[in-house]
């Protein structure tokens, strides 16, 4: 439970008592319910807003508690409280992108919550604003180095932009505190892949295998599968990224790797099926339509291949990036 | 006769992969060689400073003995040679492993920002001359023959001032034979737009980093035709090199298709690569993404830099290997053949694992211990100011793998000696044999400290032939021809006739092979560009074999 959603004890037009023990005893819903008649009889109280988009946040109806908290932004500008429930439901709905105003209006409006500066640390690093995110969570762990949130943000934030040795200490110093983050280990894994460290990374691949909750994620099998790919052990690659499709099963991303790992089995007929079908899950991505162009050309499909070296021709596929 | 063909095999195999040990001794105080490269950096991350400089391996002098030309930067943001640690330097080879600074007698100093090296004999008279890729500065400097040089670049009309651009930032240069009219025309890559007065800030305030270049605009390569008296005419937009917009860094030429034109590649910077298929009109067509060397497989542009396109199989075709950024893999394409399509064995051939965690700039693909199959040599260093973020120096040893011989490649830079494992932040490399030994060797450069001389010490190595061309009606260097040798046992080596590579950087022009334990070769069939071909039977081997091209 993010810590910002302990309560905020702000005082309330309303007589909110009941309903605030309530919600302290993690009876949300029954919190819920008297807030709701709290605000039938004060509709603009900001704080029962608040107090109710907060509740609805905990009982994961980010998209109520995201319009609640948008109606205290509008009747009270400049309530920090609303502005992180608005920029935190929004991240919850993975809209972080439009998460990321509030957030930096909720430091501006109080600059030691340590809980906005984190949710603003963690929009950044979901949308590769490096040196922003950067700047704002080694900030935070540089003030609690036992901040574990902040670390495994950090970690994700450098993992994304394959800065891989850094990645592997926040990851580390996260998973120190709190051993239960499959996904950080799912990055370490990944990180200790990209740095050569084959052994270890094969290590803790197999060990997330076998442990259920990390083997529910497809990220997993996904991260396995090109693990095992770039040290040329296909098969068990096409296995590995068989169980993600298994579980994540309209993701272009695993059809492309599913391609990639068929073409170097020389299951030409089946890459361009895979290959095809990434394209058309995500056409705007050109990393499927390369490798289509390569399948079809080795197939002697020559005016397909055309087109798609046509359509690559006017996309600028660089890598993007501020600096270096 | 099954008997005859396993001994042969059974020799050829166990030759091939006895454990020769690449080994490399650093020998450029020694020597004499005496230089080092000035980025004139200052606290700005000016985007030119990541990027000089270019060293070429050349005979200006024709006594058999290579010399050395290094490139150099300028004061910035004047991007004038202000001071004498600016120059270009020209180091004659005394031909006894020491080296003399001629810089001044030659006339060879230079201006402005250098980037890069090309030598040729561009007007077949027998001596090598000497152009220099800039910033704001390209010069064509003609060998007199005599010990000096004269700038002849206004005369010739090469001095890459285009209309719509203006002097780009150019920074590698080649030459071949386009048209096959015996007379070398230039290639010049060009990278982005860029003013010293400009520059962008990158990076966090508390770290400034030198800026992707996603940030500036890119620009056209270029494309001279040698009219064969002494001027050229600027043919970059007529050709159709000039309608790709790239970042273009290093450039290598080979005749991937085999229709008797040479072709360009040029590895550009973080966007996608350009591969011009020469069409034997004057004209060329840029299909990189259609023959699968503009993208790696997984879909993304490298950082490319350095390249070299050899053939590393024995297969008889050229093949391609780029060098790129940490986490982008160097990449090799394998040329597959028939319809102009490459197949990225980035991984199958051990690249990918090798050079995930390096940055490389100057490379080259040439058999270091002569065992008969092309290594390859990496001069790496990452980014500066990545230190940060990488956990590690920026400085880096550089790598030479050993090819294996069955497609792929085995590290062989730990066990190389221990100068090999001296860190820089290593830039251009040009491949020779600077002591006549047999064995290639290494001249390298390095950002702000002296240049490294990797003298080939290599134990135990097989025979060994070079080439050198004399070309008659095509031009004078050969640059362009195809060799394939054949050995007792049936087997063929391939290589061809380039000096461009790597990273803007020349190496010598003669054509290697090495042999293994094969002491003779059965043939040597030279296929001169425009298609004549000359035939050598049974050739002695451990020598430079000088080749004429036949009436």
């Amino acid at each position: 439970m993010p810590a910002w959603l302990l309560f905020w004890l702000v005082a309330a037009s309303a007589d909110t008592t009941a309903a605030d023990r309530l919600y302290a005893a993690g009876q949300f819903e029954q919190a819920a319910v008297i807030y709701r008649q709290l605000l039938q009889q004060a509709p603009r109280d900001p704080k029962l807003l608040i107090r109710l988009g907060t509740t609805q946040y905990q009982l994961g109806v980010f998209a109520e508690a995201e319009a609640l908290f948008r109606r205290a932004v509008s009747i009270t500008p400049d309530l920090e409280q609303a502005e992180v429930g608005l920029g935190t439901s929004l991240l919850a709905l993975d809209r972080s992108r439009e998460a990321i105003p509030f957030l930096e209006k909720a430091v501006k409006l109080a600059p030691a919550d340590r809980m906005a500066q984190r949710a603003l640390g963690h929009a950044y690093q979901k949308e590769n604003e490096f040196f922003k995110g950067e700047r704002v969570l080694r900030s935070l762990v540089a003030s609690d180095g036992k901040d574990a949130e902040s670390w495994y943000y950090l970690g994700a934030l450098f993992y994304d932009n394959n800065y891989y040795l850094p990645a592997l200490e926040a990851l580390n110093a996260s998973l120190a505190l709190q051993p239960a983050n499959d996904q950080a280990e799912i990055y370490k894994a990944g990180a200790l892949s990209q740095l050569g460290r084959t052994q270890d990374a094969a290590g803790l691949f197999h060990a997330l295998t076998i442990k259920p909750s990390a083997a529910a994620r497809p990220e997993l099998w996904l991260g396995y599968a090109q693990f095992l790919f770039e040290n040329e052990k296909q098969k068990p690659s096409l296995e590995a990224i068989n169980r993600a499709a298994a579980l994540l099963p309209d993701s272009a991303k695993l059809y492309f790797w599913r391609a990639r790992i068929l073409m170097s089995l020389d299951d030409i007929q089946g890459a361009q099926a895979d290959a095809e079908k990434a394209v058309q899950l995500a056409p705007e991505l050109p990393n499927s339509r390369n490798l289509l162009m390569k399948i079809y050309r080795v197939r002697g499909l020559d005016r397909q291949a055309d087109e798609q070296a046509a359509w690559l021709a006017g996309h600028e596929s660089g890598k993007k990036g501020s600096g270096r | 006769m099954r008997l005859l063909i396993w001994l042969v095999l059974w020799q050829w195999v166990a030759l091939s992969a006895a454990d020769t040990q690449i080994r490399f001794e650093e020998i450029a105080k020694k020597a004499g060689l005496n230089f080092t490269l000035k980025n004139a950096a200052s606290g700005h991350y000016r985007q030119i400073e990541l990027m000089p400089g270019g060293v070429a391996a050349l005979d200006y002098n024709n006594d058999g003995c290579t010399d050395i030309f290094f490139t150099n930067g300028a004061a910035v943001p004047s991007l004038r040679k202000t001071a004498p640690e600016f120059s270009n330097r020209l180091f004659r080879n005394n031909c006894d492993s020491t080296f003399t600074d001629v810089t001044a007698k030659a006339g060879v100093a230079g201006e402005g920002y250098s980037m890069a090296a090309a030598v040729a004999d561009f007007d077949n008279d027998g001596f090598a001359d000497l152009f220099i890729a800039g910033v704001n500065r390209n010069i064509l400097y003609r060998n007199r023959g005599d010990g000096t040089f004269e700038d002849i670049t206004n005369k010739a009309g090469i001095g890459g001032v285009d209309p719509k651009y203006g002097k780009m930032w150019s920074v590698s240069a080649g030459w071949f034979d386009y048209d096959n009219d015996g007379r070398l025309d230039l290639f010049v890559s060009n990278y982005v737009r860029w003013d010293p007065l400009k520059e962008k800030e990158c990076g966090p305030p508390d770290h400034r980093l030198y800026c992707h270049p996603g940030n500036y605009a890119g620009t056209p390569n270029q494309l001279f035709h040698n009219n064969g008296d002494g001027t050229f005419t600027d043919v970059s937009r007529s050709s159709g090199i000039a309608e790709h917009i790239g970042k273009g860094m290093g450039l290598s030429f080979a005749d991937f298709d085999g229709d008797g034109f040479i072709d360009v590649f040029v590895a550009n910077d973080s966007i996608r690569n350009f591969l011009f298929r020469n069409k034997g009109n004057g004209t060329f067509e840029e299909v990189g993404l259609q023959a699968g060397v503009a993208l790696a497989d997984h879909g993304n542009a490298i950082a490319g830099m350095g390249t070299d396109f050899r053939d590393y199989n024995n297969d008889g075709l050229p093949d391609l290997v780029v060098t790129g950024m940490v986490n982008d893999t160097y990449l090799l394409f394998r040329n597959r053949g028939g319809k102009h399509l490459f197949e990225d064995n980035t991984i199958s051939s051990g690249l990918a694992r090798l050079t995930n965690q390096i940055t490389g700039w100057g490379m080259g693909m040439f058999d270091f211990d002569n065992d008969g199959w092309k290594d390859l040599f990496f001069a790496n260093s990452h980014f500066p100011q990545l230190n940060r973020y990488l956990g590690t120096q920026s400085e880096l040893a550089n790598s030479v793998l050993r090819n294996l011989g069955n497609g792929r490649f085995e590290d062989a830079s730990k066990t190389a000696g221990p100068d090999f494992l001296a860190k820089a932040l290593y830039r251009g490399a040009a491949f020779a044999d600077f002591d006549n030994d047999g064995r290639v060797d290494v001249v390298v450069t390095a950002l702000n400290a002296p240049a490294k001389l990797f003298r080939n010490t290599t134990p135990g190595t097989g025979h060994w032939l070079a080439v050198k061309l004399i070309g008659g009606k095509s031009n004078r260097d050969g640059l362009g021809a195809k060799i394939c040798l054949t050995l007792a046992d049936g087997r063929k080596l391939y290589n061809h006739a380039a000096t461009s590579v790597g990273y803007a950087s020349s190496s010598e022009k003669l054509v290697r092979f090495g042999l293994a334990a094969q002491d003779r070769a059965t043939a040597i069939e030279v296929q001169w560009p425009g298609g004549r071909t000359q035939i050598m039977q049974n050739v002695a081997v451990d020598h430079v074999l000088e080749i004429r091209e036949g009436p």
